[in-house]
């Protein structure tokens, strides 16, 4: 049996599609798959997008917490704190390496951004960055997709990223709206200038949404100085001269009328319109010239707006020009505009005609009385003849035929719209009632314009009306007998216009029973008092009371303690130069020398420098004296100079630091010297090592040129020392002072001993002395001194071997092999066998030792990350690395240089890195502080003292081992320009 | 000196999350709740200090939330509402109701701290 191939078959009445059942079953199964697969992958990308936003609610979840941390972070919190701070930042760090989380943290911080404000907005701004999140958004601004763009501008613009301006700029003229859109609304947002760089740039179209909203921003801106916007009057985008208008209108900046005159003339509308706008808004009569010269070739909306313009600015003499317009004006809008022009000018000039119904329209009803009809038709024939009659009686008995018989009706505008009972009713609906009418030709000007109709007993009312009309010949009402005080609660709401329009101007039949003004002015009116709401009461009340601030009483110049002092180079460099010029007058022996400023190395010295110098002032009025010395431990090994030598050797190894005096006013200019080479000097036929000078700060020395003084002072110090360094080693006695201390550098209390010795023709044979502290030997230039007093010798019992012996047990505990020359030189000194055998014992053992660290390197800053590093896995250590060299400092070195021992190659390997970066970066920062720290002057100077010292036949030696080395021999590179600056 | 309790009703999380950390560190209590159901289920089993309400919130608004503590709760508790800008109509319904401060979104942690506490010192 043949199974039928189809479905249907066609038979001869019936035509039905000849389809295959197999074809039908394909169809079956196709569209069954596509339906499978159509709700199969509604299916599954349904769960991967509630998938995905679970897992992004989980991570927000996760997320928002650290984010609070950082937030909410203080600088005066605890270590604890700061540490949490710190494992969070290394937490966060970790999650921003999945694009995942950076997108999650990017949304959390923008969603924040709407939410809060105050600082915790200004911390969120922060943060963004210091993740590193604003860099996403750079990344985006270089996508090619708009809508990823645009959201890269939207996210740096929303969270201030403002060193993303130069980059946004770029998109203002980009051929994709939304993008030039978004860049334009970030410009302005990021910086004030912002609204300057647009206007000025911009070359497309700025919508008016678009104006709405760069207003809105810029309104909205904190301390925000708006520039002069007719500067943009003149801009060839005529967008921007279009929102300049604008701007200048909004910020009501009325120093752009020319600009405005001229844009006047401009050939598009809308700038026409905002021109004249801002014309009308700044009253600019100049103007007016310009708007009628423009008028006629205007379009309906800008005759329109000029007409107000004049409306609002100008005067009688205009009004020719109005009445021309509306003869010759077509358009009705005009027509009416330049009416309502002229009344603007000329208050009541022109009155409405058109529309207005003849007096015959308005009939008394029948109901009205007959009596009180025929009296008032008899009144009204007596006033004004029949025709006026008949109107009267019309409105009596609409009057009468009223429901209502209240006494009073206020006849005005709010009357009119809701029609109040009892009121008198005028038919003024009539459209073409509004068409004017000139006063002065057709109209009388009525002379009440508010009026107020009252009804008290309208019949006996009317008889009285109408016998007063007959008595008076007046067409109103006098009123007189009705009281005003019924009016009390009514309130008082009154057109003027649109009352005197409900009346032709020459309608005899205006209302009837109206009160005059006088009156009407004088109802007494209550006004309701506005309480404020309590609870801006209360909120007043518990307002703190500020205290009027009081800035003399309050004012504490301690609180400005932190501010740097800053002192002005410029008189410094003043100062200098007269110096200079004072110096270069003496002008003696032309001695190069190099100064300026000094700062003393060891104050506790000063005082005898001081007394030096004041000793030596008082001899030869010197241009520079000694204002500090500074003498370190002696090393030379010469025992036939004894004692004296001792001290000698440490003044050959002094800084000498001068102060410069001059006879006027001069900044304090000392220079720091510091021995360097020996320098002989010939005294009583025997060549001594005297001096040597160098200066510490050669950068800082300004040339100039020594005056005699100054050599006579150094030759005075030279002198002393050498009177005191004639020593015999038989002379010389040991003291028993055991607080004696040989070297200078210990303490201030041992720096008041120094070992001397004395001439063979000394009469006093002492071992040490002392310099006595006294207020003559303190800081005080004027001290006049005799030279024999510097420095005072006490002579004391002083225990030398004690200390001595404590010297050595320090030496032996704590020195090394640096100590060798003091060794040398005790050594030298020392007459006590027990001693030498000693100091040979501790030389030998320094010998052969290696120097010793330092103690004060093995207690080492405590860095913050040691602690972090206990906790941590290799993983967080590495990120914990990489913050050391983001916030580190000198502390985390040590810490670094123990890594770089650690177990692991990977810490090895990074610490190394980290330690090197470090090192780099604090090496910046010193060299930074150097460069502010530095005289901007860069000068250095020669300073020879050869030639005095051969004139003080002082010859310079070539012997290393000589007591004194003296021989200033600077050299040095000066700026010409600075040099010839110096001169002048 | 025991702390004082409040009840912060706020629906956005991220918001939440952030004030309750700030009025923790400010040394409160906080009980935080994220729709209207919760903020009925605490204040039937505790009676807060203060509570700070967002106007919008699911199940039982700002409003209603005030509205339950004064007329049925009967509570004198001082009540701070949370409102979007724009939103002032709620506002001053929140208010007619008895609410006592409120704050304008976006809402500045620190101001809102010292409206909490400004609110407490009240008699």
């Amino acid at each position: 049996m043949n199974i039928p191939s189809l479905t249907y078959r066609s038979n001869l009445l019936i035509s039905a599609p000849e389809i295959h059942t197999d074809l039908l079953w394909d169809l079956s199964v196709l569209f069954i798959g596509l339906a499978l697969v159509y709700f199969l992958g509604v299916f599954y990308f349904r769960n991967k997008i509630s998938s995905n936003a679970k897992k992004v609610r989980e991570r927000k979840r996760e997320l928002s917490p650290m984010i609070s941390e950082f937030l909410f972070m203080e600088d005066d919190a605890s270590k604890d704190e700061k540490s949490n701070y710190i494992s969070l930042k290394i937490e966060i760090r970790q999650l921003l390496k999945d694009t995942f989380n950076r997108k999650v943290l990017s949304e959390v911080l923008l969603d924040l951004r709407k939410d809060i404000s105050g600082e915790a907005q200004q911390s969120l701004f922060s943060l963004y960055q210091d993740l590193g999140l604003h860099k996403d958004s750079f990344a985006k601004l270089k996508s090619w997709r708009w809508q990823i763009v645009s959201k890269g501008i939207l996210d740096l613009t929303q969270m201030e990223v403002a060193e993303s301006y130069g980059f946004i700029t770029k998109f203002i003229n980009d051929k994709r709206s939304t993008i030039r859109k978004q860049a334009e609304i970030a410009t302005v947002t990021l910086r004030h200038e912002g609204i300057n760089y647009f206007l000025d740039t911009t070359k497309y179209r700025i919508s008016e949404w678009q104006q709405l909203k760069l207003l809105d921003v810029i309104r909205n801106k904190e301390d925000f100085q708006p520039p002069r916007f007719r500067a943009w009057l003149t801009s060839n985008n005529k967008y921007v001269v279009l929102f300049a208008l604008r701007l200048i209108k909004h910020y009501n900046q009325n120093d752009a009328n020319t600009f405005l005159i001229e844009l006047v003339k401009h050939k598009n509308n809308q700038i026409k319109e905002e021109a004249i706008a801002c014309i009308k808004e700044f009253n600019v009569t100049d103007s007016l010239d310009t708007l009628k010269l423009v008028f006629w070739n205007a379009s309906i909306i800008v005759k329109i707006a000029i007409l107000d313009a004049i409306a609002e600015i100008g005067s009688e003499a205009d009004i020719e020009f109005i009445n021309l317009i509306d003869k010759k004006e077509l358009n009705f809008s005009v027509k009416s505009k330049a009416l309502s022009t002229i009344n603007a000018i000329s208050p009541e000039s022109i009155m409405p005609s058109k529309g207005i119904q003849d007096e015959s329209h308005y009939q008394i009803p029948n109901d009205i009385t007959a009596a009180a009809a025929k009296k008032h038709a008899k009144k009204h024939e007596d006033l004004s003849g029949d025709k006026d009659e008949e109107i009267i009686d019309n409105d009596l008995v609409e009057l009468l035929t009223s429901e209502d018989e209240a006494s009073y009706t206020l006849k005005d505008e709010a009357s009119q719209t809701e029609k109040p009972e009892g009121a008198l009713e005028v038919d003024t609906n009539d459209e073409d009632s509004l068409t004017p009418v000139r006063a002065s030709e057709e109209i009388e000007t009525p002379t009440e314009t508010k009026e107020i109709i009252a009804f008290h007993d309208i019949e006996a009312e009317v008889e009285e009306l109408i016998a007063g009309e007959a008595k008076t010949d007046k067409k109103e009402l006098a009123a007189t007998d009705w009281e005003a005080d019924h009016l009390n609660f009514i309130p008082l709401v009154v057109l003027e216009e649109e009352h005197e329009n409900k009346y032709a101007p020459n309608d005899l039949n205006k209302p009837k029973y109206t009160a005059s003004m006088e009156e009407v002015f004088n109802i007494e009116v209550v006004y309701e008092e506005l309480v404020p709401h309590q609870e801006s009461i209360d909120s007043k009340e518990d307002a703190p009371t500020e205290k009027p601030l009081s800035l003399v009483e309050e004012f504490n110049l301690g609180t400005l303690a932190f501010l740097p002092i800053v002192v002005d180079n410029e008189q410094e460099t003043q100062a200098a130069q007269i110096e200079k010029s004072e110096n270069e007058k003496t002008n003696l022996l032309d001695i190069p020398v190099m100064y300026d400023e000094v700062q003393s190395n060891v104050p506790e010295e000063k005082q005898n420098a001081e007394t030096m110098t004041s000793a030596l002032e008082t001899l030869n009025e010197p241009v520079h004296k000694l204002k500090d010395i500074k003498l370190p431990a002696y090393s030379k090994n010469d025992s036939s100079l004894g004692y004296a030598r001792y001290n000698t050797a440490k003044i050959r190894n002094a800084i000498l630091i001068y102060e410069e005096i001059t006879h006027k006013e001069a900044d304090l200019d000392v220079m720091e010297i510091e021995v360097v080479a020996p320098i002989y000097i010939s005294t009583e036929n025997k060549s001594k090592q005297i001096l040597d000078v160098t200066f510490k700060h050669e950068e800082n020395i300004d040339e100039v040129e020594l005056p005699i003084e100054s050599e006579q002072i150094l030759q005075k110090i030279i002198d002393d020392l050498i009177a005191v360094d004639r020593p015999s080693a038989d002379e010389h006695t040991v003291a028993n002072d055991s607080n004696t201390n040989p070297d200078w550098d210990l303490d201030e209390d041992n720096l008041a001993f120094i070992p001397v010795s004395f001439d063979k023709d000394s009469e006093e044979l002492p071992s040490y002395i002392k310099i006595e502290k006294t207020s003559s030997n303190t800081i005080d230039e004027d001290a006049n001194i005799p030279p024999a007093s510097i420095p005072k010798a006490i002579f004391g019992d002083i225990d030398f071997e004690a200390s001595t012996r404590q010297l050595l047990n320090d030496l032996e505990e704590m020195g090394d092999q640096r100590e060798i020359p003091l060794l040398k030189e005790l050594l030298a000194h020392d007459t006590y066998d027990m001693f030498k055998v000693r100091i040979n014992s501790l030389i030998d053992a320094f010998n052969h030792n290696e120097p010793k660290e330092k103690i004060d390197n093995d207690i080492h800053p405590f860095s913050v990350f040691q602690d972090l590093f206990r906790t941590c896995d290799t993983e967080s250590k590495m990120i914990l690395l990489n913050e050391v060299v983001e916030v580190g400092d000198e502390k985390e070195i040590h810490f670094l240089e123990g890594l770089t021992e650690d177990d692991s190659p990977a810490i090895k390997k990074k610490a190394l890195e980290v330690l090197k970066d470090l090192k780099i970066k604090l090496e910046k920062i010193q060299n930074e502080s150097k460069k502010q720290d530095e005289h901007p002057a860069k000068v250095t100077a020669s300073f020879n003292f050869e030639k005095s010292w051969a004139a003080a036949s002082m010859e310079p030696s070539n012997d290393p081992n000589d007591i004194f080395d003296l021989n200033f021999d600077f050299t040095g590179e000066l700026d010409e320009n600075e040099d010839k600056k110096n001169r002048l | 000196m025991a702390k004082k309790k409040l009840l912060l009703a706020e629906d956005d999380e991220l918001l939440a999350a952030l004030l309750n950390f700030r009025l923790q560190k400010g040394g409160y209590d906080v009980a935080l709740t994220t729709n209207g159901r919760e903020v009925k289920e605490y204040l039937s089993v505790t009676i807060p200090d203060i509570i700070i309400s967002d106007i919008m919130m699911p199940y039982f608004s700002g409003i209603e939330l005030v509205e339950y503590v004064r007329k049925e709760l009967k509570l004198n508790v001082p009540i701070i509402i949370i409102s979007s800008a724009g939103n002032e109509e709620n506002v001053l319904n929140a208010f007619e109701l008895g609410a006592n401060d409120f704050l304008s979104k976006p809402v500045s942690p620190s101001e809102l701290l010292v409206r909490v506490e400004r609110q407490l010192k009240r008699p």
